[in-house]
């Protein structure tokens, strides 16, 4: 797995600078073949999220007599040794591997920004160290210090969400603290703190939400990588506990019968997780390309 | 708990041992729960007497013949494997004293099931398959040449002739050597252990003082093959104990040799550098940790086995034994999922030799956490008990998820030991009987139950086939109003927290050995109360009725009462279900297409002895 | 320059320090109990007192910190509350496997995305510089332990070109015993070639699933600051002045190297701690495994090892690529200052 939090990109180069948002994503839609792909993988990751278990061809989590069975026209991926039908649980388990990027990114996404306006906008020696604090976290291997604080506090889906919430914070303090320090020195906010508004006002009337764009952009590149801390968590045991349907809890159990041929088991959640990953990715790229260009 | 965690903890009791802190009981009960007692006690079980009915063939030929052991049946493939074998394993011996810090090692008791030659050893006769089957009970001479019992006092008469891998020949002061470095201070007092079970040695600690190092009363030497073993008061259990791996016989010439004033007893020689046995191999080299080498003894008494050559090789991952016993690499491997057993015996490279012995399943709901405490009410724990009993698919399991290699267990103690009683179908699938059972334990359809014993935990490393058995069962007891969950512990955490801490709320025991030479002891083992000798109770069962029957039993001499008394503690525990039991499975090795002559053992050494080996 | 060096050193050993400290609060902070995991829930109150003496969970955390803190400045970790072995020896035995494996698939991924990255930048629009840009993309964005069980499946089940997971060598072969417990160096002082090969085609799976995922997002970067550089101001100043083409292929070297050093140390970093999925799969025994493990042991001084070489590691890896970065792009070195 590889964080993919990086630089801007080109591939959308094409994209004009029109007016509104809503606009500027239809140009975008327009011109990039990958940003629709992307977007139509994100949005079934988001409606299965919402429907997923309920449209289960076959119960989720019963053990049946069916076991290690390749897949049929009853069992369209299979079933793995615990006799679960493998397709109904890749559709139910976004319920889980997407939720908690969802909710993990949110949180991240609020904190971060929260402490990015503060320790932009108020420089001095507290601002100072927290950034040295946020260095000193990122200079941690964060995928084990994940293990240690979710396998510590109990195996459960909240005690992930939290934990990868926290590893991403530090993406979002920074992005928004960068665009802090470069607006606060804007036109429109010198303008409003001539005409006499408080300090708090201007930070957060102004000066957040124009800051929040990069955040908004990064986002989905963040929840694809939550998806894949989550399934990385449950693939060595760390994560949420059997039966849940998960997508990396999926492949592990399939991990030991791969190397004897009984593939279906771990490869149809990992082709699920790869191609969510790479549809959130896409998207993120997308906007923040598109937020590039607008400058 | 990982090898190297137990030789810890074992290490740990030596001290307390030497120390004296810890009492006796203290002492006994650690020694047990470390695995000791269970692989002894397992080793006892193998003798547990006539109620079982080995398939008619010869005992092995009688000991002065050499080469007896399963001469006849033709290999069924013609492998061409040489006169080597490499054997895998997931550890290799750390140490190779007996009484050394490793002994709980099952590597540790698979070399010494090489490297050492006992008095005796029970019979086994060659099956179809080409596994040596124990005959409980019965025992052949193998340094002994005879033996009588006359009250309490045993003759013993050596065969003659018996040459050491050193070149030393057997006399009764080996077995003075061997005897009285049992009595003095081990670092694990594995063999104090023994001797006391057999009522040869008092229970009083080992010897710590140098000066009181030699043996008294119970040993005595007639002349050089000839000596006379007393014990205390009757105990059926000397025969028993003596095949055990850590009363191997020392060539006391070689040991002597070795000895240094600060180790009189050549511990660290034998523990660390080289065997000084009577065994059919030697060792030639020893890579601690990762490989063993071992080459036959030309002097071996028994004569020279099929394969010369032997090396034990360090392998951890399942995944990686088949594939390595697949393509020849190695001839003999173990420990391995049903699963994997199953698909490498559709493989014309590999045979899989089973042997139905005394490994079992079973769930574990502990007498200490809701809702399986019953709020404290035994009749309330008892009927939720029962329930489970009821709720569990046993043939589903076994054809799923065991590939039929294993049956069920109509019993709490392993079916093929001495009073062990079968009581068919007093349990059975059915699901309404456990619902009824449940409404009237006070849970109609499962409302009300609550409490830590909800979630069911089991080895995270066995996943991948205790796993379906886990979801199995979950999917059954959810079928009639029992909603659990599942928690993997990894493996060195599930053994501890089950042999030593007993504080699993719900524990699925996969692969447990199944100890005791009898009724009794497998009693004292699993189910009696740690006040009355209970030794490994891991769901804190307590039962005053049973464990005063235990007691009672232990010390009858009758053998028809006993018997009685025997199948009425059986009868308790049938109907308490300290362990619901689920199955006995087969205990499993694969061999090099064409390999026979497996002679399993029920201790942790699976392996078992090569030198019975042969194409 | 030397300033901005000397004040990123003089930085490293409290952030350090910190890092232990807090990793050694937390684990007493969160709710685990390691006493339990010994004497068991059951447990009596003497045993649990025993327990907690014999691992020193008895004493003040002052005292526990002071000792901790005491045993760093020797590298002294303690023993494993769960083998009893020095955890310095036990990670002495781990740490070259994890080392060995990101090692060589930064370094294969650097070889293969730098040149590729600079290529593709100069073919804008191209098929090749089309595919090359959505692999870039897809692959930054994998869980690569299943792309290491696909390989598996296809490379060693199908194909037989490379041995079963079995670890760093075959069932049959024993590592050489020291000195460095780095496979490749130790085989090769030993003279033991055929061992060397050996762990080569045991490493090769895990490394080629590690620089298949780590390519892409070098890849991406390299091609994007090399289409900045090109499309710069100051090379467009400087080719205007005049400037040999040699010195100006050396100027957009230098300067488009910068982002790149800066996504490969954040990568390193993540990927010392993702590697435990990678060696779960090809049955590795590094670090990660080992971290892992201790974790769900609650092996504190085992995991306080763990934590403070990981610390160690990555602040390393960001002081080199800070120091790197001043030197390539000599702007940072002034805003820094």
């Amino acid at each position: 797995m590889s964080a993919t939090d990086t630089q801007p990109e080109l591939e959308f180069e094409e994209v004009l600078r029109p007016a509104g948002f809503g606009a500027r994503v239809k140009e975008l839609l327009r011109t990039s073949w990958l940003f629709r792909i992307g977007l139509v993988i994100v949005v079934i990751a988001v409606i299965l999220a919402i429907i997923g278990p309920y449209i289960a061809r076959f119960p989720l989590e019963t053990a049946t007599l069916d076991t290690n069975e390749g897949p049929s026209s009853k069992h369209w991926f299979g079933t793995d040794s615990n006799g679960f039908d493998i397709f109904s649980r890749v559709l139910a388990a976004p319920r889980i591997d997407v939720s908690i990027a969802l909710a993990a990114t949110a949180i991240s996404l609020a904190i971060g920004s929260l402490l990015g306006l503060l320790t932009g906008y108020f420089r001095g020696w507290a601002g100072e160290s927290v950034m040295r604090v946020v260095d000193t976290i990122q200079a941690f291997p964060l995928f084990v210090l994940a293990i240690i604080v979710v396998v510590m506090t109990g195996r459960s889906i909240q005690n992930v969400i939290i934990v990868i919430a926290l590893l991403n914070i530090p993406i979002f303090l920074r992005m928004m603290r960068s665009q802090v320090l470069s607006l606060r020195e804007r036109t429109f906010v010198e303008a409003a703190r001539s005409s006499g508004s408080r300090e708090l006002n201007i930070a957060f009337g102004h000066v957040l939400p124009n800051g929040l764009s990069p955040g908004l952009a990064q986002a989905p590149i963040t929840m694809g990588f939550a998806i894949l801390v989550t399934a990385g968590l449950s693939f060595i045991g760390a994560g949420v506990q059997p039966p849940t349907p998960e997508w990396g809890a999926m492949i592990a159990s399939g991990a030991d019968t791969i190397v004897i041929g009984e593939w279906w088991t771990s490869v149809f959640p990992g082709i699920a997780i790869s191609l969510t990953v790479f549809g959130f990715a896409v998207v993120g790229e997308g906007l923040r390309a598109m937020y590039l260009r607008q400058g | 708990m990982t090898d190297h965690e137990k030789s810890q903890q074992i290490y740990q009791l030596g001290m307390h041992a030497i120390r004296g802190t810890m009492s006796r009981k203290q002492l006994l009960k650690r020694a047990a729960v470390l695995g000791i007692v269970p692989s002894v006690v397992a080793l006892l079980a193998a003798c547990g007497g006539d109620s079982v009915a080995p398939p008619p063939a010869e005992p092995e030929a009688p000991p002065a013949d050499p080469p007896a052991d399963a001469p006849e049946p033709a290999p069924p493939a013609a492998a061409d494997i040489g006169d080597s074998l490499v054997i895998l394993e997931t550890e290799i011996a750390p140490g190779l004293d007996g009484e050394g810090t490793s002994f709980g090692q099952i590597s540790t008791q698979t070399a010494l099931a090489q490297l050492y030659e006992h008095l005796v050893q029970p019979m086994r006769t060659e099956d179809a398959n080409g596994v040596l089957v124990p005959e409980f009970g019965t025992y052949e001479g193998r340094l002994a040449e005879s033996w009588e019992q006359n009250g309490l006092e045993w003759t013993w008469k050596l065969r003659e002739g018996v040459i050491s891998a050193a070149g030393n020949e057997l006399t009764t002061k080996d077995i003075e050597y061997s005897l009285a470095r049992i009595k003095a201070f081990s670092p694990i007092p594995i063999g104090w252990f023994l001797m006391t079970v057999a009522s040869i040695m008092s229970l009083d600690l080992p010897n710590t003082d140098p000066s009181e190092r030699g043996l008294a009363d119970e040993f005595e030497i007639v002349d050089d093959y000839t000596f006379i073993l007393r014990q205390m008061e009757p105990s059926p259990n000397l025969l028993t104990v003596l095949p055990v791996v850590s009363l191997g016989i020392y060539d006391s010439a070689k040991m002597l040799e070795n000895a240094t004033d600060e180790d009189p007893f050549s511990r660290d020689f034998a523990d660390q550098v080289d065997s000084a046995g009577f065994g059919a191999y030697s060792i030639t080299n020893w890579d601690k940790g990762e490989s063993i080498s071992m080459t036959v003894n030309p002097n071996y008494f028994r004569g020279e086995p099929e394969f010369k050559n032997l090396t034990f090789r360090r392998v951890p991952q399942a995944g990686a034994r088949v594939t390595a016993i697949q393509s020849g690499d190695a001839n003999v491997t173990t420990g391995l999922s049903p699963k994997e057993f199953h698909e490498l015996d559709q493989s014309d490279a590999v045979d899989v030799l089973g042997w139905l012995g005394n490994v079992f399943v079973a769930l574990g709901p502990n007498y200490k956490s809701e809702p399986w405490a019953g709020g404290g009410d035994p009749d309330t724990s008892r009927l939720l008990r029962q329930a489970l009993a009821y709720a569990i698919p046993y043939d589903d399991i076994i054809e799923q998820d065991f590939f039929g290699q294993a049956i069920k267990w109509n019993g709490l103690i392993s079916s093929k030991f001495y009073g062990a009683v079968d009581f068919g179908d007093r349990y059975s699938y059915d699901p309404d009987r456990a619902r009824e059972l449940l409404a009237e334990a006070g849970f109609p359809e499962g409302t009300g139950l609550e409490g830590p014993g909800l979630t069911l935990s089991y080895i995270a490393e066995h996943a991948s086939f205790i796993e379906p058995v886990a979801n199995r069962i979950r999917t059954a007891l959810a079928d009639v109003g029992i909603n659990i969950e599942l928690d993997p512990l990894p493996q060195t955490q599930f053994v501890d927290r089950e042999t030593n801490l007993d504080d699993i709320p719900f524990s699925l025991l996969d692969q447990q050995v199944a100890i005791g030479p009898d009724a009794g002891y497998q009693s004292q083992l699993n189910h009696v109360t740690p006040d009355n000798g209970g030794l490994d109770n891991s769901v804190n069962y307590a039962s005053a009725e049973f464990d005063a029957i235990y007691l009672e039993q232990k010390v009858n001499p009758d053998v028809e009462s006993r018997l009685a008394q025997m199948e009425a503690m059986q009868a308790i525990l049938i109907e308490d279900l300290p362990r619901i039991p689920i199955l006995e499975r087969a205990s499993q090795i694969a061999v090099t297409a064409g390999i026979r002559g497996w002679s399993p053992k029920p201790d942790g050494s699976r392996v078992g002895e090569i030198w019975t080996m042969h194409t | 320059m030397s300033g901005f060096v000397l004040r990123r050193l003089l930085l490293f050993l409290p952030q350090l320090l910190a890092i232990a400290i807090v990793g050694f609060a937390l684990l007493r902070l969160l709710p685990v109990d390691p006493v339990s995991r010994i004497v068991g829930s059951f447990g009596t109150d003497e045993a649990r007192q025993s327990a907690k003496e014999t691992i020193g969970l008895d004493r003040s955390f002052g005292e526990q910190l002071g000792s901790f803190l005491e045993g760093l400045l020797t590298l002294d970790f303690g023993e494993s509350f769960v083998s009893g072995d020095s955890v310095r020896a036990e990670l002495g035995d781990r740490i070259p496997v994890t080392l060995q494996l990101i090692g060589i698939g930064f370094v294969l991924a650097l070889v293969i995305a730098i040149p590729l990255g600079r290529y593709i930048a100069s073919k804008v629009g191209g098929r090749i510089e089309k595919v090359t840009t959505v692999y870039a993309l897809f692959a930054g964005a994998q869980p690569d332990f299943w792309w290491g069980l696909i390989f598996l499946f296809v490379f060693f089940f199908k194909l037989g070109w490379f041995p079963a997971p079995l670890g760093q060598l075959d069932p049959t072969q024993i590592a050489p015993d020291g000195p460095t417990r780095f496979i490749f160096i130790d085989t090769l002082v030993h003279g033991q070639f055929d061992l060397f090969v050996s762990a080569l085609k045991h490493y090769a799976l895990p490394i080629i699933t590690l620089t298949f995922v780590l390519t892409g997002p070098i890849l991406k970067i390299m091609r994007q600051s090399a289409l900045d550089v090109i499309s710069s101001d100051y090379l467009l100043y400087a080719k205007a002045s005049g400037f040999t083409p040699k010195r100006v292929r050396r100027m957009t070297a230098r300067n488009s190297f910068a982002p790149v050093v800066t996504i490969t140390g954040v990568l390193l970093v993540f990927a010392l701690g993702g590697a435990v999925l990678i060696e779960t799969v090809f049955a590795l025994p590094g670090l990660g495994r080992y971290a892992l493990s201790r974790t769900l042991d609650t092996d504190f001084p085992a995991i306080q090892g763990a934590i403070v070489f990981m610390a160690a590691f990555g602040l390393t890896v960001y002081l080199v690529m800070d120091i790197l970065y001043a030197l390539l792009d000599p702007r940072v070195r002034h805003s820094r200052d």
